[in-house]
Formats: structure tokens, C-alpha cells, sequence
């Protein structure tokens, strides 16, 4: 605080010797002004000493911010936590550069070697990897890892890196320890949107480096690759490759799909900013699990990666469908035969349809005819035994699809079971229970429909109109189950009891129609055929080939039926990859069936259960599609609405400038205000 | 009359443009010889101006005897008398006059005292050359040289010399230098001072003049202002030292200039004001003004 003292009497002007004939005016004007020159004096030296404390303060900034480390007992007092997205939108280039090599350098700068500074690198994509158990001042081997790491094609799980780092903050140090968390991102919209830094201990010191280049290199991306549908063999379906255009113009694009030996190609518009679904008709004759590949062609954008997708397509054989009921063949009209003619209307003239439709009683159905059909149909079946009740929820568990007419009050406990069987797999959302003594149910209609849903979908716009005419009768009274999932409730009668009920029950589906038939008008109407077409082709239709895992992820599936016992499986790894077998995952044979485990899915690629040479299960790992976005969170949400109330300084490794910071920017004004008040209290006390 | 005077203020080349005019006065005054200004006595030979009638004591010799035929009355015929002027110089010597600017250069040179010493030289020549008789005062603290009145060539040389010999005293108490400068002169004439009137008794230095002024001298005040002396140097700090041992002065002139020039316009004006309430004949004369110029334009308004 001396110095504005010394300075004011450096600054103090040496006069110059001049003689001066008139010099008594002069000491007459002096003395005048000595009382106000001395006030001036004074109020300059004030100035000038608050300019200059305001000064040194703001230069003492980069300390006054941070708290100096305590020293206890010769040990390390910072515990510094870093944490390095390796995810794939790191390896996004722009200008040239990839986004982690921008990242390589700040990393080094925090984990190398600093006096009472033990730090830590976690490696975080999918799953948070940390190089040691705990901080170490083991720099060489922090920053050895740093240049060696490489993106990942898995998405980063934001809030599993920040336990990881939590936990080890956590168990270091006491209350004297300084806590940093360091993170190095490119901070993606898609995954930071959701991060919560409350896990930390409150005493953490949170900086966030971003390395998002200044603008968002545009971007191209195979979000979805997939048959819509169930593929039938010899059938046409529908091919969908949805693209995510990420850039802020439309583009053309074309994108190439290989299935097996068949290729396909399909062209088209992607608008700018959003998806686009191209769309062609395919038809595979081959049966089996077939893999291949859909890829952008002619496209260069900031991520190359995502231009490629593995794909799976699962090519089914004609269905086959075993009808569990007590009534006759013969019995015309009657609940199955309804059914069966709406399944096949070409029955009574097509010989391979009557093959393809099996009709038996549920007390002579043995286990491998209903494990060889792909659709269960239980009308009437009267009281299932328990084995049968357990065979079908296993099937359905591993991804057969049921369809239930309740008409009898015997079908409200045969469903009890059923879901008693299936456990926590199957959540029905009402209760069917037998209609009360005295209780008529006829004259029902519906009132309650999900027009946009499955199967009522299929009528369009119509919908409405098509239903009304509908009645009801028969069935069973329902109970709506607390914390249930209403929007599989399709419809609903007039008494508020369940009309259709199609829940998804493990990898298959059990859809409950409510209704007696034959005392329904709805086998009259024309709604009938192609309501049930759409409803047995949504329960064939939970195709195994749609399941796709992001890379990285952790893989527990039931194989379907067939891969029953697990003994003599192998699971292969695309020819490309560099994983190794231990890491595939393992295979365990359960009640259900056979689950395939494991704690990471690999990288990109096909990955196949086999059994010998016959492919059971094929599986596509693929980049998660939330990586193609690569647009930054902005600075101002994450510190001001993620950041929970915590001090949490961003900066941009892009910025050259330090971070805003309104109160130093203060500091620094008020000291310009004190020169520029001396300035002027200069020329005030000389007019 | 020929000048044999080596003052090196004397530049006798210079002054042949002004030797035709002369130093007069329109008051009469005393003189010792006959001249041609006039006197402040009747009588002698000189231009008839009126009759007075005859009282006891009269000089008979101016009795018109032929009026006196006429009318059976005595009158005296009345005649202008003329004389020669006697001018008493005086010069300020204080320290003040040493003052020639803010630049440093050879002392003395550009000063007021420097720029009164051509003065005074130029005018004691051009009054010495019409017979006029020339008287020198040199005042600081007190009268420190006086030469009285005379009109040869020895005691004009006497003059310059004195004048070229001047040096300064660091006091100024021109009141009493008049006084005793008025002690000294005995017959009326014209008092020509020339000062920069920079002095602690001011109103002591009037009321001497303005003994001087009660017995009909005629009184010149010119009053020297060195241009730099109005307005303060520009710089950030000075210190500002007396002339006359009156302490110095640290300042910014930037802070005090305004000031300052104004109480200087005011002693400028207070001078002027008191020296006409004085009688005197007030010129204020400034040094960046060519002396010749001055004395030109002072010679040319005072014939009038």
C-alpha cells in the first residue's frame, strides 16, 4: 500500500528555476489556491492509491480465485479428477483436426506432474474406465495412456463417468484435501443434456474444457437400418434406412444396403436438421439369419463412422399357427372357425393353408407342437393344464406371440396363470375376471380406441366410422391394475371393461381379445379380416432382427427357442474385429431359455450365435445414433441449469480469451474510473 | 551641437529620422535660457500677448508711455516670455527591470532596464539637440546617481555614460526616490519616469509625483511591461524566484495562468488609474515594441 505513496511522490513534478520580475502576483494567486490545491492533492493521492489497490487486486486474479493447497503431513492436498470423452463423436474431424487430438494436449496439461497434485484419468464412453484405482502422481503413465487413446464407437454414458468420478473424489482425502474434477468433452447436446454434477462431493472444484470446434461440422449419419415387419421367405417387405441429416441444408443422398448376397439401393432427400426414412421393396428366398451392412455412398462429413451400419435380417419361413381350442372342427359357425378365416381366408381352397393352420385340443397338444408353432391361438381352450400354461409363457419369453380369445369365465383364471407364470415379464394392465352371476354382457360397443395404435391403425382416417356399427357380447369383466401400462389397453367396451389387451410378455407378445364371437357382429363386419391380419402380423411380427445393441453396451438377450441347450453354442465375432473371445460375453441356459450376457457389446459389426455351422441368433452392434449429433450443449445451460447451484467454470479450448468474468471486468472498470475521476478532478481544480 | 558620446545605446544613425522633431511641452514651464518653449514668466522682448494696468511696484521700464498720453492711465504692456525646457529623467533600477524574458541568454539583454537605457539615451540626445537642458535620476531603494540639468556636450557624454553603467538594486522604493529627486530640482520642467512601476509602495511612489504635479511639473509616467511578463511560461511545474529578494514561488502554471494574468491587468490598470488621477501623462510601453518606435510615436503626440 506504500507504493501510491512513493508513486505520488515520484509523479511529483520538479519544477524548473525561472526568475520572475512579477513573482509576488504569482505568490499572491498561490496562496490563494493553496487550500484548494491541497484538497486536490489529497483527493489524487486517494485516487491514484484506489486505482492502484484495485490494480494489484485485479492482477492478483488468477489466486484470489483458487484456495491455496493445505499441506498435511508431506502428502498430496490437490486430488485432481480427469475425465476424457473418448466416445465417437471425438473422432469427428474439423479443419483437419480430430476433436480428441484438440483434446490430447489439455488432458496432459492437467494429469502431468505438479508438486501435491495426485491426479487420475478416466477414459469414459459407454462405461467409465479410470487408468488407476485411485489418484496417482504416476504422470508418465496418466500421460503415456492419454497419447495412446482413441475414440470409441460408443455413445458416452455422461452420468455413469460422473459416479465414477464421484466415487473416487469421495474416498479420498478429508475436509483439508483440494477436490478437481476436469472434464475434456466436446460436450454433445444429445448426451450432456441430462448430466447431473450433484453426485460430486460439494467441495469439488468443476472445470469444463470444451473442444467442440466453433462450428458444428456438418454430418451425415445412418440412424436406423432395418426390415419393417417380419420377413417372410419369397415375401416382399419393406427395407427402412433412416438418415439423420445434421447439417443445415438438405442433402442428396443414396445409400447402399447388402444382405446376404443381395444388394439394394435406395435414393432420396434428407432434410436439413431432421431424419429421413428411405424406403425400398426386398425380397430374400433364403431362410436363416442373414447379415449385412447399410452404407452412405459419395457422403464426406465431419464423422465417417456413422456412415455405415451393421444390419440383421432374420428371413422366416411361412408361419405356422396352432390353434388351442375345445371346440369342433366342424362347428360352423363358432369362435375358431371365425378366427380361422380370418387368419386365411383362402382356407377351404388352399391345401398349404390348411397345413399351415393346426387345430388341437389343449389337453392332447403335446410340447413340440406347440414349440413348433409360430402363433398360438387359444379360443375356448377351457382349463390349461399348468405345464402347457408354463410352456406357452416360455415361448412367449423367448418370442412367440399369443393371441387369446377370453370368452369363458375359465379364461380369466387360465390368464392368471399365465401371468403368474410369466412372473415380472408379463405386467397385463387389467385384471379379467368372470362376469358376476346375472351379469349379461351383450350390446357392448366400443368407446374408448387408440385410433393411431396397432391394429386400429390399419383403418386410417375410417377408424371410427368402421367401429361404430360394432357390438359386443360375451367375454370377460376387467379390472384396471394400478400402475399399469394403460396404452396397451387398444380399446375398451362401453362398461369400461377391456375389449383388446396386446402386451408385450418378455421377447414375444399375448394379445387378450374380450369377446364371444359368436355372439359378436364383428365376424360379420368387414373390419374383422383385416383386424386380425394386422393384429397376428404385430404378434409374428416382433422380429429378433429389429434388436440392435450400441457398441459398448451391456448385451443380456434371450436367444429364441431353438438355441435350447446352450451346450455345443458359440458366439462368433464379425471377421474384422480385434476383440477377443473372452470378451463376447457367455451364454447361460436358464429356465426360460438360453441368455446370452455380457458386460460390453463390441465394436461394430454382426455378431452370431452358432451352432456349428447353423447361424441361432445373429445380433448387429452398432454406433448409438445419438453420436451423430454433434452439436454442443450451450455453455450458458450447462453452468447455469446442470450445474445444480455448483460453481461450474466452462471454457472453450477454441477461446483464446480468458473466460467472461463479470467481476474482475468490474474491478478493472472501477480502476479506469478512479484515473478517469483524477483526470478530471485535475482539470476541475484548475479552472 | 556635436555629440561626441561612444554609448553603445546611442545609434546616431537611427535617431537622424527623429531629428527633426523635438520634446515639447504645452505647459509653461521655467527655464533657465531663452528658448522656444514657453515660459511661465511675462516680460522680457518677447511676443506682445496683453495691457495689465499699473501698480505700485511695477517695472517702469514697461510702461506704454503712449496709452498713457492717450488715456491719462498707466498700463503696462505685457509680453510672453520664452524659455528652455528642462526634462529630469528618471530611471527605475531595481531588480524588477533586469527582467528580459524566460529564455536564458546573455543577462541583461532584452530587458526593460536594457530597453529604458536606449530610451533614455535617444531622448536626452534629441532634447540636448533642440538646447533644451536634460537632468538624469536613478532609483531603486533610494536616488542612488543623480546628474542635474544641462544641455552640453560634456554633460550630455556624463548622461550616457551614467546610463550605459547602469546596474540594478534589488529594491524598489520609488516614493522615496522621488522625493528626494524633487529636493534636488528647483525650477519646474518635465518629469519623465520610466519604470515598470513594480513596487511595494505604490501609492508612497504617486504621492510623490504628486508633489511634483503641485508644483506644476509635468509628469510622464512610462510605464515598461516586458510582453512575457503578462502571461505565465507553459510547462507542468516551475519555481518562479524574485528579482528584488522577495522569495520564490513553486507552482503549475497551467493551474495559477489564469489567475495570475488577471491580477497583472489589474496592477496594469491600477497604475494607469492613479497615474491619471495624478495628472501625469500615462504611456504604457512595451519592450517588444522598437524603442524608436515608441519615442517616435510618444515625440509625434506630444507636438500635437
Amino acid at each position: 500500500m506504500t507504493m501510491p505513496f512513493i508513486i505520488h511522490w515520484l509523479t511529483k513534478p520538479r519544477p524548473t528555476r525561472l526568475p520572475l520580475s512579477t513573482v509576488k502576483f504569482v505568490q499572491e494567486v498561490v496562496k490563494q489556491r493553496r487550500a484548494r490545491n491541497r484538497l486536490r492533492d489529497w483527493i489524487i493521492l486517494l485516487l491514484r492509491a484506489a486505482a492502484i489497490a484495485l490494480f494489484a487486486f485485479v492482477i492478483a486474479r488468477p489466486l484470489s480465485g483458487n484456495r491455496a493447497p493445505a499441506a498435511i503431513d508431506g502428502q498430496a492436498q490437490t486430488m485432481k479428477i480427469v475425465l476424457l470423452d473418448i466416445s465417437h463423436s471425438m473422432g469427428a474431424v474439423a479443419n483437419g483436426i480430430e476433436t480428441l487430438d484438440r483434446a490430447r494436449p489439455m488432458a496432459v496439461r492437467h494429469v502431468d506432474y505438479r508438486p501435491g497434485t495426485q491426479a487420475n484419468l478416466i477414459l469414459c464412453a459407454a462405461t467409465a474406465r479410470p487408468v488407476f484405482d485411485r489418484p496417482s502422481t504416476n504422470a508418465v503413465a496418466l500421460v503415456d495412456e492419454v497419447s495412446r487413446v482413441k475414440p470409441l464407437p460408443q455413445r458416452l454414458q455422461v452420468q455413469s463417468a460422473l459416479n465414477s468420478a464421484a466415487e473416487m473424489l469421495s474416498r479420498v482425502g478429508g475436509d483439508k484435501v483440494r477436490r478437481e474434477l476436469i472434464v475434456i468433452s466436446d460436450f454433445q447436446r444429445s448426451n450432456w443434456v441430462a448430466a447431473d454434477f450433484s453426485v460430486l462431493p460439494a467441495d469439488t472444484v468443476i472445470e469444463l474444457e470444451s473442444v467442440a470446434p466453433t462450428e458444428t461440422p456438418p454430418n451425415l449419419a445412418i440412424m436406423r437400418a432395418a426390415p419393417q415387419g417380419r420377413v417372410e421367405r419369397g415375401r416382399p417387405f419393406r427395407l427402412e434406412v433412416e438418415i439423420g441429416n445434421f447439417s443445415p441444408t438438405p442433402r442428396q443422398v443414396t445409400a447402399e444396403v447388402t444382405i446376404g448376397e443381395h444388394q439394394f439401393r435406395l435414393q432420396g432427400t434428407c432434410t436439413a436438421g431432421g431424419n429421413s426414412v428411405l424406403v425400398t421393396e426386398a425380397t430374400l428366398n433364403t431362410d436363416g439369419w442373414l447379415s449385412g451392412e447399410a452404407r452412405l455412398v459419395g457422403i464426406e462429413d465431419g464423422l465417417a463412422g456413422d456412415n455405415r451400419r451393421a444390419l440383421v435380417v432374420q428371413v422366416h419361413p411361412q408361419p405356422r399357427y396352432l390353434m388351442l381350442t375345445r371346440q369342433s372342427a366342424e362347428a360352423r359357425p363358432s369362435s375358431s372357425y371365425f378366427l380361422e378365416r380370418a387368419i386365411s381366408p383362402k382356407l377351404a381352397t388352399n391345401p398349404k393353408d390348411q397345413q399351415r393352420i393346426v387345430r388341437l385340443d389343449p389337453s392332447r397338444a403335446d410340447r413340440d407342437a406347440i414349440t413348433s408353432a409360430d402363433l398360438l391361438i387359444l379360443d375356448h381352450p377351457g382349463k390349461l393344464s399348468d405345464d402347457t400354461v408354463e410352456l406357452i409363457c416360455a415361448l412367449m419369453l423367448r418370442g412367440r406371440g399369443v393371441l387369446y380369445v377370453a370368452a369363458e369365465p375359465i379364461d380369466a383364471t387360465n390368464l392368471k396363470l399365465m401371468a403368474k407364470a410369466a412372473g415380472s415379464s408379463l405386467q397385463l394392465p387389467v385384471e379379467f375376471s368372470p362376469p358376476s352371476a346375472g351379469q349379461v354382457r351383450k350390446n357392448l360397443f366400443l368407446t374408448e380406441i387408440k385410433l393411431r395404435q396397432m391394429p386400429f391403425s390399419v383403418f386410417g382416417e375410417d377408424a371410427t366410422a368402421i367401429v361404430a356399427p360394432l357390438r359386443f357380447g360375451g367375454g370377460l369383466v376387467s379390472r384396471r391394475v394400478e400402475g399399469a401400462l394403460l396404452d396397451d389397453v387398444c380399446a375398451t367396451y362401453s362398461d369400461q371393461s377391456a375389449c383388446l389387451v396386446v402386451t408385450a410378455c418378455g421377447a414375444g407378445s399375448l394379445a387378450v381379445l374380450n369377446t364371444e364371437l359368436g355372439a359378436s357382429n364383428l365376424p360379420a363386419s368387414p373390419a374383422f379380416v383385416p383386424l386380425m391380419g394386422e393384429l397376428i402380423s404385430h404378434l409374428l411380427g416382433r422380429d429378433r432382427s429389429q434388436e440392435t445393441i450400441s457398441s459398448g453396451e451391456p448385451i443380456a438377450v434371450f436367444l429364441p427357442p431353438e438355441a435350447v441347450p446352450a451346450a455345443g453354442l458359440k458366439i462368433e465375432a464379425p471377421a474384422d474385429s480385434t476383440i477377443e473371445s473372452d470378451s463376447l460375453g457367455e451364454l447361460h441356459e436358464e429356465n426360460v431359455g438360453v441368455m446370452w450376457q455380457a458386460g460390453a457389446a463390441g465394436s461394430p459389426g454382426v455378431y452370431e450365435v452358432r451352432r456349428g455351422n447353423n447361424t441361432i441368433y445373429a445380433m448387429a452392434s452398432t454406433i448409438p445414433a445419438e453420436e451423430a449429433d454433434l452439436m454442443p450443449l450451450s455453455s450458458d445451460l450447462i453452468t447455469n441449469r446442470l450445474s445444480g447451484g455448483r460453481d461450474v467454470k466452462y471454457r472453450s479450448a477454441l477461446d483464446t480469451e480468458e473466460p467472461r468474468d463479470d467481476f474482475w471486468s468490474l474491478l478493472a472498470v472501477i480502476c479506469l474510473g478512479c484515473i478517469f475521476a483524477e483526470f478530471v478532478g485535475l482539470k476541475l481544480f484548475r479552472c | 551641437m556635436a555629440v561626441q558620446s561612444n554609448s553603445r545605446f546611442l545609434d546616431l544613425r537611427a535617431l537622424a529620422s527623429l531629428q527633426h522633431l523635438r520634446f515639447s511641452t504645452k505647459r509653461r514651464i521655467d527655464g533657465t535660457y531663452s528658448g522656444r518653449h514657453l515660459s511661465r514668466q511675462l516680460g522680457g522682448a518677447a511676443e506682445f500677448v496683453d495691457f495689465r494696468e499699473y501698480s505700485p511696484g511695477d517695472d517702469l521700464r514697461r510702461l506704454d508711455w503712449k496709452v498713457l498720453a492717450r488715456t491719462g492711465r498707466p498700463y503696462l504692456r505685457m509680453y510672453q516670455d520664452e524659455t528652455n525646457l528642462g526634462c529630469a529623467m528618471l530611471i527605475d533600477a531595481s531588480g524588477s527591470m533586469q527582467f528580459g524574458g524566460y529564455e536564458r541568454n546573455v543577462q541583461g539583454r532584452g530587458s526593460k532596464l536594457e530597453y529604458a537605457q536606449y530610451f533614455a539615451t535617444a531622448m536626452s540626445h534629441l532634447i540636448c539637440s533642440a538646447q533644451d537642458q536634460v537632468a538624469l535620476a536613478v532609483a531603486a531603494d533610494k536616488l542612488h546617481r543623480f546628474i542635474g540639468p544641462g544641455s552640453t556636450s560634456d554633460h550630455l557624454r556624463r548622461v550616457h555614460t551614467l546610463i550605459e553603467r547602469l546596474t540594478t538594486w534589488p529594491a524598489t522604493k520609488l516614493g522615496v526616490s522621488l522625493r528626494q529627486l524633487f529636493e534636488r530640482l528647483s525650477r519646474r520642467g518635465v518629469l519623465l519616469i520610466l519604470s515598470d512601476f513594480l513596487c511595494d509602495d505604490l501609492e508612497d511612489a504617486f504621492s510623490a509625483i504628486r508633489l511634483f504635479r503641485s508644483r506644476h511639473w509635468e509628469v510622464v509616467a512610462l510605464h515598461l511591461v516586458h510582453p512575457q511578463e503578462e502571461r505565465l511560461p507553459t510547462g507542468t511545474a516551475f519555481r518562479f524566484e524574485g528579482m528584488e529578494n522577495d522569495g520564490s514561488a513553486n507552482c503549475s502554471p497551467a493551474e495559477i495562468s489564469h489567475a495570475y494574468e488577471e491580477r497583472f491587468a489589474t496592477h496594469c490598470a491600477v497604475v494607469r488609474s492613479m497615474a491619471l488621477a495624478s495628472g501625469c501623462d500615462y504611456r504604457r510601453v512595451s519592450t517588444a515594441v522598437p524603442y524608436l518606435q515608441t519615442l517616435s510615436g510618444f515625440l509625434v503626440e506630444r507636438v500635437g
